[in-house]
């Protein structure tokens, strides 16, 4: 980023996206701001980096083509707007079985999860795999992805999610739950053995 | 995933979810231990910044969409209301429409930014050209410019407008025509139809940036049992009626009349949009196994120079006959004539070398096809032979001037400051 980029950093958030759908400081600016979070989005649900910033990149060739279609006036209707786009774009991406290929092949390298953390979804000394759990997430409908992305990947409340995926609040909430709980179903592995990704089971040790 | 991890957990079983907020900050907690680096590359966030900037430039340089819209939405006020009224409602419309959005002029927002933002497309095309068998075909479409058709007979045509590339694939035969474009510009894209969505949404998007453009709302109906909304474009060369899905904003049905000549109407139907499509089926490759037959095809606007060589051979294998008129039926009859002459049918294909000259034949008459209406052209050559050197067939003014070319039986062109006058003499007109 040049100096130029952050010339009238002064100006508000909210005052930029007043000005965005004609003017290139104030989208430049935004881009500044956002490109960081979107490709953050991005990278979490598609796990290989140069597709996230193939699709981040998208992301914004799209916003700044149709950025005279947004109508809206403060920071958050364009974050929601943004995301719009890019859970649309993760999601044409993951409907492709090479980058769901690659992104299990990412999540394989990326091992286990340590059980260091605060959540009943780990045993206190046990580990848990990142590609087990990527597959199980790509089980569910496209929809019950982008309410988990955007909620656990974007960091989005349901309110916010609502409006990106033109759901009711209500239920976002009620679908979020039930997707997670599909999500903790498809993790179950009974027998002490654990699934891998293509749905066979094999021991553990 | 090949790790295998002493003591290796597994999630509790039967879970109880009781507590929605508990379980949120659970997946929370799980999923802040994703061991990715999310941080930007700055050489590819500084790569990217100069792009989409030069894209936000070159999108301003067009009108407002939504100014556009707003004017449009007078227009479907005008349309709608009694001339008593419209003078009150064009007041109130210009009010309601600019403050709150006017529900036709709304529609048509997304309706237009739907059509044209979407990635891929599959839908159902029907053409039909006045005194030509209708012709159906399964359509596909991938941005930026790849196109797919599937005929009911089997055969299989892929455009690859950025790299000039048509192919052609008979499976039953196995046989394969590689058609490579010469010269293609930009805007012959366009003109040539190939790729009939991605012309018409050049079309829908130039319609909407054209202040002139006139739109009429057709209201609701119920098409196959959707309930859609629908609005008519009133181009000139080529009038359009989009219809689309009333919940959705998609469009479900598009038809499209060339006035030309010659006169085609097409009906796109069963839109999918954004829909998955392997790339793979766009590739212009030869499968293996497939007979190939390869040629190049200029496909720059036909000159004089074209005209008169397509009038050569032509003439020279119809028995000095030129073609019996200028628009598609008569055309068609005479390129009909030439290949039965020639030998060719249903059973015996064309050799290259044949299949050249008939793209010459094609590309040279589209020059009397395409000239404006200020060229005043006429064709006379109906009843004419090759080599009648007193008898005007073809007479046009070339743009900008103020003398008439005049085409002659045995194919000479003289200067002349008037019109030939030649009985049955007809004028071609490009509407």
């Amino acid at each position: 980023m040049t100096d130029s980029h952050l010339s009238n950093r002064s100006q508000s958030v909210g005052e930029l996206v007043t000005l965005v759908r004609t003017d290139r400081d104030a989208f430049g600016q935004l881009f500044d701001r956002f490109y960081p979070l979107v490709f953050a989005y991005c990278v979490r649900r598609l796990l290989v980096r140069a597709v996230a910033e193939d699709v981040a990149s998208e992301v914004f060739l799209k916003a700044a083509t149709g950025i005279r279609a947004f109508m809206g006036t403060s920071e958050d209707e364009f974050r929601r707007w943004l995301f719009r786009i890019a859970t649309n774009e993760i999601n044409a991406q993951l409907r492709k079985s090479i980058r769901r290929r690659d992104l299990l092949e990412e999540a394989a390298r990326m091992g286990v999860i340590k059980a260091d953390v605060s959540t009943s979804l780990l045993n206190e000394d046990a580990v848990f795999d990142w590609q087990c759990l990527y597959a199980a997430l790509g089980e569910l409908t496209e929809r019950e992805q982008s309410l988990i992305s955007l909620r656990f990947f974007a960091g989005f409340q349901h309110g916010q999610i609502a409006d990106v995926l033109q759901m009711k609040e209500g239920t976002v909430r009620v679908a979020l739950s039930r997707a997670l709980e599909k999500l903790r179903e498809r993790l179950h592995v009974p027998d002490g053995s654990r699934r891998t990704p293509s749905g066979t089971e094999r021991g553990g040790q | 995933m090949s790790q295998t991890v002493p003591g290796e957990h597994r999630l509790e079983q039967n879970v109880e979810v009781s507590d929605m907020h508990n379980e949120s900050h659970d997946w929370e907690d799980l999923f802040e231990q994703l061991p990715l680096d999310t941080s930007v590359s700055p050489s590819h966030q500084e790569a990217l910044r100069t792009k989409v900037l030069q894209t936000f430039e070159n999108n301003a340089a067009r009108p407002l969409m939504t100014q556009r819209l707003k004017e449009i939405g007078h227009i479907l006020m005008r349309h709608k209301a009694p001339h008593w009224t419209a003078a009150v409602i064009l007041v109130i419309g210009f009010v309601w429409i600019a403050f709150s959005g006017g529900t036709s002029a709304l529609a048509l927002d997304e309706i237009i930014n739907n059509f044209t933002n979407a990635r891929t497309a599959r839908f159902d095309m029907t053409v039909r050209v006045i005194g030509q068998p209708e012709l159906k075909a399964k359509c596909f479409y991938l941005e930026p410019s790849f196109a797919r058709q599937e005929q009911p007979n089997g055969l299989i045509m892929i455009f690859d407008l950025a790299a000039g590339k048509m192919i052609a694939l008979n499976s039953k035969a196995k046989q394969a025509t590689v058609i490579n474009m010469v010269n293609l510009a930009e805007d012959t894209e366009g003109q040539m139809q190939i790729n009939q969505f991605k012309a018409t949404r050049d079309l829908l998007r130039k319609a909407v940036d054209d202040p002139n453009t006139d739109v009429e709302s057709l209201g609701e109906k119920e098409l196959n049992g959707r309930k859609v909304v629908g609005f008519h474009f009133k181009m000139p060369t080529q009038p359009m009626t989009i219809w689309a899905d009333s919940d959705t904003k998609f469009p479900v049905q598009i038809e499209s009349t060339m006035v030309g000549p010659p006169e085609t109407h097409f009906v796109m139907s069963n839109y999918e949009f954004n829909v998955d499509l392997d790339e793979s089926s766009f590739s212009t490759e030869i499968p293996e196994g497939f007979k190939i037959t390869e040629m190049d095809m200029d496909v720059s606007n036909a000159s004089e120079e074209d005209f008169i060589a397509a009038l050569r051979i032509g003439s020279e294998k119809s028995d000095g006959q030129f073609p019996p008129g200028f628009d598609i039926p008569a055309t068609a009859t005479y390129m009909s004539s030439i290949l039965v002459r020639e030998g060719l049918g249903k059973d015996k294909k064309p050799s290259e070398a044949q299949m050249q000259q008939i793209l010459k034949i094609g590309r040279g008459l589209q020059f009397a096809l395409t000239l404006p209406p200020e060229a005043d052209a006429h064709y006379a050559g109906a009843t004419a032979k090759y080599g009648e050197k007193d008898q005007a067939i073809f007479w046009y003014k070339p743009d900008k001037s103020q003398t008439y070319r005049v085409v002659y039986g045995d194919l000479s062109v003289k200067e002349s400051a008037n019109a030939p006058e030649v009985q049955g003499a007809k004028k071609l007109s490009r509407k």
